[in-house]
């Protein structure tokens, strides 16, 4: 009963609208033409200007007395007389009644030179009238404007980014020849010449290599991250808890004699590029690794949420933690919140992780307090939400 | 010098892996009869037999170890003129190079070379390639007669 009722008041409003539209046609189409924002000209089948909107005199700045009765193509000096234009109305629009979005541009007297979208409409009127056509003008100079100058931008920067990464990949490979000649020969001194060294040469010299090392750690890192840069992704469906199996199992050989608590959680599958986002959980478990190195046991949890349709997966540890004030350093690279005495390192993994998260349309974020454990927060955007 | 009976050719500019590398063949007794060129010209002239190594007793030697960034003429260049000569078209080389440019990697593969090492940083890294690479081109592999 309910919704009969509902229909019959739907329907009744339905013809008193359409009533009090055939009261006041002309008045109606009148406030229609004036609402609208662009340009809109009424012509006759002649093509002669019947009506134009008011944003129509304000645009292109004129007058009615020169615009109603007058030939479209005579219009402020005959500057409407665009080939392009007659085109439109004398051979397209007959034969198709309609189109939408026809691209003019044209240097128009007092504005300069526009680029204008034409939508066009040729409406058949009861019988013994004439058709009339219908024209809409949007100016999308601006736009046009802004879009070239973003694109412009966007293969500048596109550029610098390549030359970039150009110079990061060249620096840190043209530093390994001669980290690895520093380091060759330091050991040969060592190993084959250690005889004719005092206790003190021999310190030094360790001193030199392990230094040497920890360079040629930071270069290959550096190399590394750049080539996550640079990477091109690919895109299939993946399975979180698989990736988080093989990650450990890769770390396993790491930490031969520790008691590591690890849980995995409800982890939905993801699109996205499988090699990197292993290197995630890899890099975020291997830290988690690092910093519980003084718990027994460690404590490791690996789970996600949801929240606003977003999945959250994170990576949880009761390790060493940070002081939150630092939180803004964390996935900076080579930097570092732990002295690397503690904590061996190089300030690269977690670059690489946001580096990663950031190319699928994700973010990456942490949580921490010293002493009591961190969790990092990624998602993965883009391919997921 | 006598360079008849060249078993390795090394092509290698930079003086510092030349000697780690023969310092490696040394400890392995791997480095009786090595030759060492510093370019990518100087390889051509010594495997095609001209300019100073015009009176070689024209043998190939067992492998070629071939650095790809090089003077004057890159190690590319030099196997794409090895590969199209009858004479060298078919001899063992092992790119040895601390590039691991994907691309690198795939244009020498398709330039015909059979192996392609990356030069380790780490020294024990190192002299275990060298050692690994002169004993199974040397020893191991039965190259083909040319």
């Amino acid at each position: 009963m309910k919704k009969h009722a509902e229909q019959t008041n739907k329907a009744r409003k339905k013809l008193e609208a359409a009533q009090l539209l055939k009261n006041y046609p002309s008045e109606f189409a009148e406030n229609i033409i004036n609402t609208v924002r662009e340009p809109l000209i009424v012509l006759d089948q002649d093509l002669r200007v019947v009506k134009v909107s008011r944003s129509f005199y304000d645009f292109f700045k004129v007058k009615p007395e020169d615009t109603v009765g007058q030939l479209i193509y005579d219009l402020g000096d005959k500057q409407w007389d665009i080939p392009k234009l007659r085109d439109l109305l004398e051979t397209i629009l007959p034969q198709k009644a309609a189109f939408d979005s026809y691209e003019v541009e044209h240097d128009f007297v007092g504005i300069g030179k526009r680029t204008m979208l034409l939508n066009a409409r040729q409406i058949e009127q009861p019988l013994g009238k004439e058709r009339i056509i219908l024209l809409a003008i949007e100016d999308i100079t601006e736009r046009k404007a802004i879009e070239a100058g973003l694109e412009n931008t966007r293969k500048e920067l596109e550029a610098a980014n390549k030359e970039l990464e150009a110079f990061t990949y060249s620096v840190s490979h043209d530093l390994r020849a001669p980290l690895r000649a520093v380091i060759g020969f330091s050991r040969i001194l060592i190993d084959e010449h250690a005889a004719l060294l005092s206790p003190e040469i021999q310190r030094y010299l360790g001193l030199v290599l392990s230094n040497t090392l920890q360079m040629g750690r930071l270069v290959d890192d550096l190399l590394s991250f750049s080539r996550f840069n640079r990477q091109a992704m690919a895109g299939g469906l993946v399975d979180p808890v698989q990736l988080v199996r093989e990650a450990m199992d890769l770390l396993g050989g790491e930490q031969p004699d520790r008691r590591v608590k690890l849980t995995v959680g409800d982890l939905p599958s993801c699109r996205g590029d499988r090699a990197m986002l292993k290197q995630v959980f890899v890099n975020l478990l291997s830290n988690s690794l690092k910093f519980t190195h003084h718990r027994d046991p460690a404590v490791i949890e690996v789970g996600s949420s949801r929240k606003d349709g977003e999945t959250i997966y994170f990576v949880r540890d009761n390790g060493a933690g940070f002081d939150m004030r630092y939180v803004g350093k964390l996935f900076s690279v080579f930097q570092r919140l732990h002295s690397s005495e503690t904590y061996e390192g190089t300030g690269v993994g977690l670059a690489i992780v946001q580096r990663i998260v950031h190319r699928h349309g994700g973010r990456a974020w942490a949580e921490g307090e010293p002493d009591k454990g961190a969790t990092f927060y990624f998602t993965l955007g883009g391919m997921n939400s | 010098m006598n360079t008849n009976a060249v078993e390795v050719l090394l092509v290698e500019d930079n003086p510092n892996d030349v000697e780690l590398t023969l310092h490696a063949f040394r400890k392995h007794n791997l480095a009786n009869r090595i030759h060492i060129v510093r370019d990518g010209a100087e390889a051509l002239d010594f495997l095609f037999c001209r300019g100073p190594y015009q009176d070689r007793d024209p043998v190939i030697p067992k492998v070629i170890l071939l650095d790809l960034k090089l003077p004057k003429v890159d190690g590319l260049e030099v196997l794409r003129q090895l590969r199209a000569d009858e004479r060298t078209r078919l001899m063992p080389v092992v790119v040895m190079t601390s590039s691991r440019q994907e691309n690198d990697v795939v244009e020498a593969y398709k330039l015909g070379i059979n192996s392609y090492i990356v030069k380790p940083v780490d020294f024990d890294q190192f002299t275990e390639s060298v050692r690994q690479i002169g004993y199974y081109w040397l020893l191991l592999n039965q190259p083909p007669k040319l």
